[in-house]
Formats: structure tokens, sequence, C-alpha cells
């Protein structure tokens, strides 16, 4: 005996030990590799995300302001659409002076009943707004003097709404004399509107050509006032020189009267759908371990979701929709968690009976523990529920009415609630329920989330009433979808929305 | 319309009644901790060595010339005497020059169980004296020595309760040495190995008595030891103690220890009934049942104190828990 013979038994125990592979050793290299796959795999980079949806929505904000633009051009008279109302009123177009319900080449300035005369070039409301503008100045020029009955000043059209004229049936009319301008013509009883086409005692259809969104007509039904409308019925001189970005009277449908505006597409959606989603998952470290994270990661894989929503569509031109409405979501993420050496104790009742020579079988019952040692694998599919609302903002291009057509969407979703369902693992390596009740503290906790929303979709008309649409997007979480203590976590998806359109409106 | 909300309907309602849960755990194989088995023969000392080697009681060592012995105090209890002259190889060639003589001594009746020494003949059971040793001879780490016939080892140690029914007696090692056949004493009746005088003043520098024993062998590679024969109190019987599954005979070894003898019982293990019995246990003693095992390389304990009945059937549950050999050492210190 030695006094080396603990030593030299720890020696001959450790030298040909062998220590075995754990198991699942390969599934955690393999999901290492997995996560290294290189960022140039563009639906693993959020910052293509980012990027087509700034790209997106810059175009659809530029196709938004440009139709926008083009309204206030029609209205505040913006050299490109006042030559393009030129050149097609040119062509075709005759105007005439009316004095006294009688065709007239000027219009007359008198103290009391007088004329001004006006160019030919004057007459032709081709140019009816450049026109305008010089009738104006010189209503202006002579305000102090200028006795213009509104109905003196009256647009016509005759000639199957090609041709319009400027007539004056009323020489007795108030004085106007503020200054013509396009915005504030129109105010008390010198309102001067256009009007849907109307034929006059003289036989001449005053209004506007049918094929010209913003010509002008007129009509005068008393002393006091004549009014313009566009032929669809909207008060166009009533508007403001400076029209709002987004017209909520337009928006709401609200707007039932012509105006200069000229006419627009009015039409109300309910749309249905549904998707079936890729989906991401991205995670920051705000105070936790590098290590967890990447225990947790190897550990949670997303495995798609669906959206199911309704939302409603609203023209707010002829090719821009405001849609909004309401959708859930339900994201499945697999959670497969192998924690090695797990010792599981089961308490046993054993009953046996000892058989012993020379003694009567006696039957013992005892409550044990049974100790094993092993790998546990836990499983289970988590659930990310919310419920969301989107508004989004649709340019869908082709004609109203045809059988195909493509639109790009944009805009935001924001996360109202959200409610999870699994388990996850803990800094300490601990399964732990993210099941969230309202009684109960969950490992998530959750805060409104606001998510950007591209699309891109197909739209065939199946009817007069229903469509059928197609809408691949992308969402990109620009919130914390799930904060937990020291790391926060966002979802993304990509995914196919298919969902049928009905027309509400006639 | 219906259809499309049936259409939308439909996987929600999947969806939401949709789960996954799997909780499945997988046993190591080979681990010894998963093998709930019995070995229905005796199992090689590998395993209870490997035990034993972590608790075994200090080997003491002294260096001497051969041709001038020494006088060996080894504590204030225990003095060897080694005669000058008289050694040899296993050969019978005598040796000169420096020797070894190693030395463990035991005194408590953990150190029984650490060294695996139960205090059983092969018919009886024996109750220690105050103290037992274990003296071998060697020339270096290679070469054993032995004292030449008619040399001997003068032992001194004290003993306050030493009577004149202790009897010198020696370790036996039964072959196969396994797990099953552990060592047991057998008292010597031969005066060429040894003797046993009861002494009132031994030459120690004990503090106060210094009764004990002198002992004078030519034994060495033995355990030594000065034991009365036990007489019980009243009948014996078969008694068993039974474990939970992870213990068997291939990682336990079960002790009797009594409460208030110096008696160390090993229990034998019954693979058909699973348990650890000791056929003539007597009644009416007070007895811990110890079982210490070693699976996995981890140490795990268990002890019982019970009163023994006739056929009595005891349980001992080891803490899930595994020990430290430090720890385990001061349990068995304590018996």
């Amino acid at each position: 005996m030695t006094d080396k013979l603990f030593d030299n038994f720890i020696q001959q125990q450790l030298y040909h030990k062998e220590s075995p592979v754990p198991p699942g050793l390969w599934d955690k290299i393999a999901a290492q590799q997995e996560k290294e796959k290189p960022a140039l795999i563009w639906w693993k980079n959020p910052k293509v995300y980012g990027l087509g949806f700034a790209v997106v929505s810059i175009f659809l904000a530029g196709i938004f302001l440009k139709k926008q633009q083009n309204t206030s051009v029609a209205i505040a008279n913006k050299p490109v659409d006042n030559t393009q109302q030129n050149q097609v009123i040119n062509s075709n177009s005759t105007i005439k002076n009316i004095v006294s319900s009688s065709p007239s080449s000027s219009l007359s300035k008198t103290n009391q009943d007088s004329k001004i005369s006006l160019s030919s070039d004057e007459k032709h409301l081709a140019n009816s707004i450049s026109n305008r503008n010089i009738v104006q100045k010189r209503l202006q020029e002579n305000k102090s003097n200028v006795s213009v009955n509104s109905i003196q000043l009256q647009l016509g059209e005759n000639n199957n709404n090609t041709s319009f004229s400027y007539f004056n049936q009323n020489i007795t009319s108030p004085i106007l004399n503020k200054q013509l301008d396009y915005g504030t013509l129109l105010t008390d009883n010198e309102k001067v509107h256009l009007s849907t086409p109307k034929k006059t005692s003289n036989g001449l259809l005053i209004g506007v050509s049918s094929n010209l969104s913003n010509q002008l007509g007129s009509t005068g039904s008393n002393a006091n006032e004549t009014q313009f409308f566009t032929k669809s019925g909207k008060n166009l001189f009533a508007a403001t020189a400076t029209p709002p970005i987004i017209n909520l009277r337009k928006v709401f449908g609200l707007d039932d009267c012509p105006s200069a505006n000229g006419s627009f597409r009015n039409d109300f959606y309910i749309e249905g759908y549904a998707s079936a989603d890729y989906t991401m998952k991205r995670v920051d470290n705000i105070s936790t371990t590098d290590a967890y994270l990447a225990k947790k990661d190897s550990a949670e894989k997303m495995r798609g979701g669906f959206t199911l929503g309704v939302r409603f569509s609203k023209s707010i031109s002829d090719n821009m929709f405001l849609k909004a409405g309401f959708q859930f979501a339900q994201m499945f993420e697999q959670f497969k968690l192998t924690t090695e050496n797990e010792r599981r104790v089961t308490t046993t009742i054993v009953t046996r009976t000892l058989v012993r020579a020379g003694l009567p079988d006696t039957t013992i019952s005892d409550t044990t523990s049974l100790i094993q040692i092993g790998y546990r694998t836990q499983r289970n599919t988590n659930l990310y529920r919310s419920i969301e609302l989107p508004i989004l903002l649709s340019y869908e291009f082709g004609k109203q009415d045809s059988k195909y057509s493509f639109a790009l969407t944009a805009g935001a979703i924001i996360n109202l609630s959200t409610w999870n369902n699994g388990i996850t693992v803990n800094e300490l390596n601990q399964i732990v329920s993210i099941n969230s009740k309202p009684t109960q503290n969950s490992f998530y906790t959750h805060q409104i989330g606001l998510s950007a929303y591209l699309s891109a979709s197909v739209i065939k008309q199946l009817n007069e009433k229903w469509s059928f649409f197609a809408e691949p997007y992308l969402r990109y979480s620009l919130g914390k979808n799930n904060v937990a203590s020291g790391f926060v976590q966002q979802f993304d998806a990509i995914g196919i929305n298919f969902g049928t359109r009905l027309k509400l409106n006639k | 319309m219906k259809k499309l909300f049936t259409i939308l309907l439909f996987p929600f309602l999947f969806a939401s009644c949709y789960d996954n849960s799997i909780d499945s755990f997988e046993l190591y194989p080979g681990l010894e901790l998963n093998d709930v088995t019995w070995s229905n023969s005796p199992i090689d000392l590998s395993k209870t060595s490997a035990l034993v080697q972590d608790l075994v009681l200090e080997t003491k060592t002294l260096s001497f010339y051969a041709a001038n012995g020494a006088t060996w105090n080894i504590n204030d209890k225990t003095q060897i005497i080694l005669p000058a002259n008289g050694y040899t190889n296993s050969s019978g060639v005598a040796l000169t020059g420096s020797l070894f003589v190693d030395a463990v001594l035991l005194s408590k009746k953990g150190d029984y169980v650490r060294n695996l020494l139960p205090s059983t003949t092969a018919s009886a059971i024996v109750e220690y004296g105050a103290n037992s040793f274990y003296l071998s001879l060697r020339k270096n780490d290679l070469t054993e020595a032995k004292l030449a016939s008619g040399s001997f080892i003068t032992v001194s140690a004290k003993d306050t309760t030493a009577q004149a029914t202790q009897l010198l007696s020696f370790s036996e090692t039964i072959l196969p040495l396994n797990n099953d056949n552990p060592l047991r004493w057998f008292v010597n009746t031969n005066a060429s190995n040894g003797s046993l005088q009861l002494k009132n003043s031994l030459p120690i520098s004990a503090y106060g008595s210094r009764k004990g024993f002198e002992i004078s062998t030519n034994k060495t590679g033995n355990y030594i030891t000065t034991a009365k024969p036990y007489n019980p109190p009243s009948t014996t019987s078969r008694v068993d103690v039974v474990m939970p599954a992870n213990f068997t005979n291939k990682n336990t070894i079960v002790f009797a220890v009594f409460d208030n003898k110096n008696i160390v019982l090993r229990l034998t293990p019954d693979p058909s009934n699973k348990t650890y019995y000791y056929n003539a246990m007597p009644a009416t003693e007070r007895v811990n049942f110890v079982s210490v095992s070693l699976i996995d390389n981890k140490i795990y304990y268990g002890s019982n104190a019970v009163t023994i009945s006739s056929n009595g059937v005891y349980k001992v549950n080891p803490a899930n828990e595994p020990i430290t050999s430090t720890k385990l050492k001061a349990y068995l210190d304590l018996l």
C-alpha cells in the first residue's frame, strides 16, 4: 500500500475513459451551420425589406402626390393641365359671347351695363382658364365700375359638348367687383358654377364635354348667382386654390355634386383574404448573454403562419385606394430543446413478494424513487397570435373595367393585441411557458407593434361585383413584438394574400 | 359571401386547435444508474475496489534498517517493535539494508466499513476489540518482505476494555475474491503465527490507563484483530433490506452496524428477491443499516436505524443526490 492509492485509482480510471458524444450534438452543429448561411440570401436579410419598402413607398407616394398635384393644377391653372385642356378644346371648339341671350363677340363694359371686349382668343374655352384670367384681369382693372351680372359671365357649350361660349343673360345683375380668382371667385353672391350640360333657351348646350374632365359649362338660374360645375357634379370653383392633399369628402364619398375637379372613381369595396406566410424572427440583445440567445435561437425555428383578414377599400382617386380593416395573424414556431445529463426522478410504488427459504412469502410495498439520466427533448409548437389593424394606400394600374389590373400597396399594420402559447428556455436553461393570459405574468411582455407593409397584387375581375386578387406581400416589423428580460423579438413575414373583393356600390 | 367566410373560417379553427407538444426522455445507454438489473453471478471486486480505494484508511509507513530493527510509536495508543534482522523475501532469501513497514490502524466501526471488514468468521459473529491492524513488510515497491521463521513483530495496543476472552484473529482471503466473498476472520490457533497477552502496563506513552494487549505476530500482509465471540441475546433469523431500483448488487454494498457493540456485518445480495440479507441476525439488537453505492463514479449513501425483529424486511433509501467521499467518511466516522 502506498500513499498514492487514490491518485493511482483516479489515473487508472481516467486513462481509458472515453466520453460519449452527447446525443443531439450533430443536430446542434447542423443548426449552427444553418444559422451561418450568408446574409446574401435576400429573404434572410432584413435590410432588403427596408430597402424594398422604401422604394415602393416612394413610388406610391410619388404617384399619390402626382395625382393630387394634377387635381390642384386643374383648379389652380397649372400650365400642364391648361395645355392639356387647351389642346383638346382648341381642336374642336368655338366660343361665343352672348349678350342678352344673343351670341356676342365681346363682353361689354359700361357703368351700369358696360361690356368688356374680349378678343376672339379669349372666347375660346380651349383657353378658358387663361381666358378667364384675362377676364378676371380686365374685370379687376375695371372693378370700380364693372357691372357684370354673374349670368353675364357664363360659359356655354354647344355643338354637342364641344363648343363653349361666354354669354351674358342679364346685364342688370349685381356688380361683380371682386378679383376673379379661381380660388376665391365664388363667394357670397358672386358664385360662378359649372353644371352639367343644359340646353339654354337659344338652343345651346351649356356644360362640359364628356371627354374632358375639367371643362367648364355654366348655367344661371337667378340673377344673383351663376354656378359652375363639373359634368360629374363637382363644384369646381367652390374649391380653394390649394385643396387638401386628401380630400376627405372625396374619400368618404360625400361629394356627390359635380365640381370643377371633374369625374373620379368613387368605389367602395370589402375585401376578404387569407395568406400563407413565411415568417422570420429578429432578436435583439439588450442586456442578456450572447450564449443564451444563441441557445434560444438554436432551439426555436419559425415555421410559417397565416393571416386572415377583412378590410374595406375606398377609392380616393381614379387609381388610388385607401384600405383599412382587421386581420388575424398567427405564426408558428417550432421549439425543440435537447438538454443533456438530465436527471429524472420518478416516484414509484414497488410491490414484490420475497421468497425466502424456510420462511413464508412476504409481500412488501415500497414507495421509492427511480433515478434516470439521459437527454431530454422538449418539442412544442409555439403560437404567436395577434389582431392587427392594417392601414394601407394602394395604387391600382389599369382601367377600372379591365379584366386584369395590377396594384401596388404600402402602409402600416398596427398590432392591436397579441397573445402567445408555448414554451421557451430562460437564462437559467429552464423551460418556461410563454403563455400570455391577462391574469398572469408572461415570459414576454407585449408592446403595441407597428409593421410596414408592402405588396404587389394582381386583380382579376370576375364580374361586375366580384374580383379575385393575389397579393404577394412583405411586412417588416418596426416595433417590438415581444419584450423579454434582456432581449426583444420582432417578427417579419412574406406571404401571398389570396382574396376576393366585393364592390359595395353600384 | 358565405363561401368566403367559410373559406376563411376553416383554417382559423384548424389553427386555433393546433397543438403539438412532446416531452421525451432518452436514457443514456451504458450508464450504471440506468441499469436497474441485478446480477445473478457474483460481482467482481473491481467495483467495490474502486469504492474501497476512495475510502480506505490511510496507510502509515516506516523505513528502517533490517540489521537494527526499530521501535515505532504510531500514536499514543499503539507501538510496533520491529526485530533486528530476521527478514526474508518471498523466496526465503535474507534481506538486509533498509526495509519498509506499512501499517493501517482501525478503531471505529466506520473504519471496518471503509475497509470492507465485517466482524464475522466463517460461522459466527465476533465483536471487535479497540484496535485492529494491517501490517506488511517490503524491501521496496516491487519486492515483498516477510519475517523469517522465529522472528516476531510485537504490537502494543491500548484497550481499556480488554478482556481475556478476546482472541487473536487474522483476516482470511476467500478465493475467488469477489463482492460476495469478502474478507473474514479466523481465530489464531497456531502459536508459531503469533500470540496475545493482556497487559495492564503497556510500554506506551499513553495518558491514563495503559491497559491493552501485547500482540506477537509472525504474519504480515494480513489484518490482525483482537476479537471475542459474540453471543446473541436472542434468537437469530434472516432479515432483508430492500432498496430503490437504482441500487443493485452491481453498485451497492450494505452493512449492518450495531449500535451498542463493535460489530459490523456485511449483508449478502439476493438477486432473486433483489434484497440484501443476513441469515443470522439477532433479534432485539439496535442496528443501523448502511448502504454505500458507487454509481457512475458518484457515491450515494443511505442508512436506516432499526431494532431488529425476526425475519424483518427493512428499507434503506439513499439520498437521490450523490455525496463526496469526504462527506461519506464523515458519515461513517459517526457510526
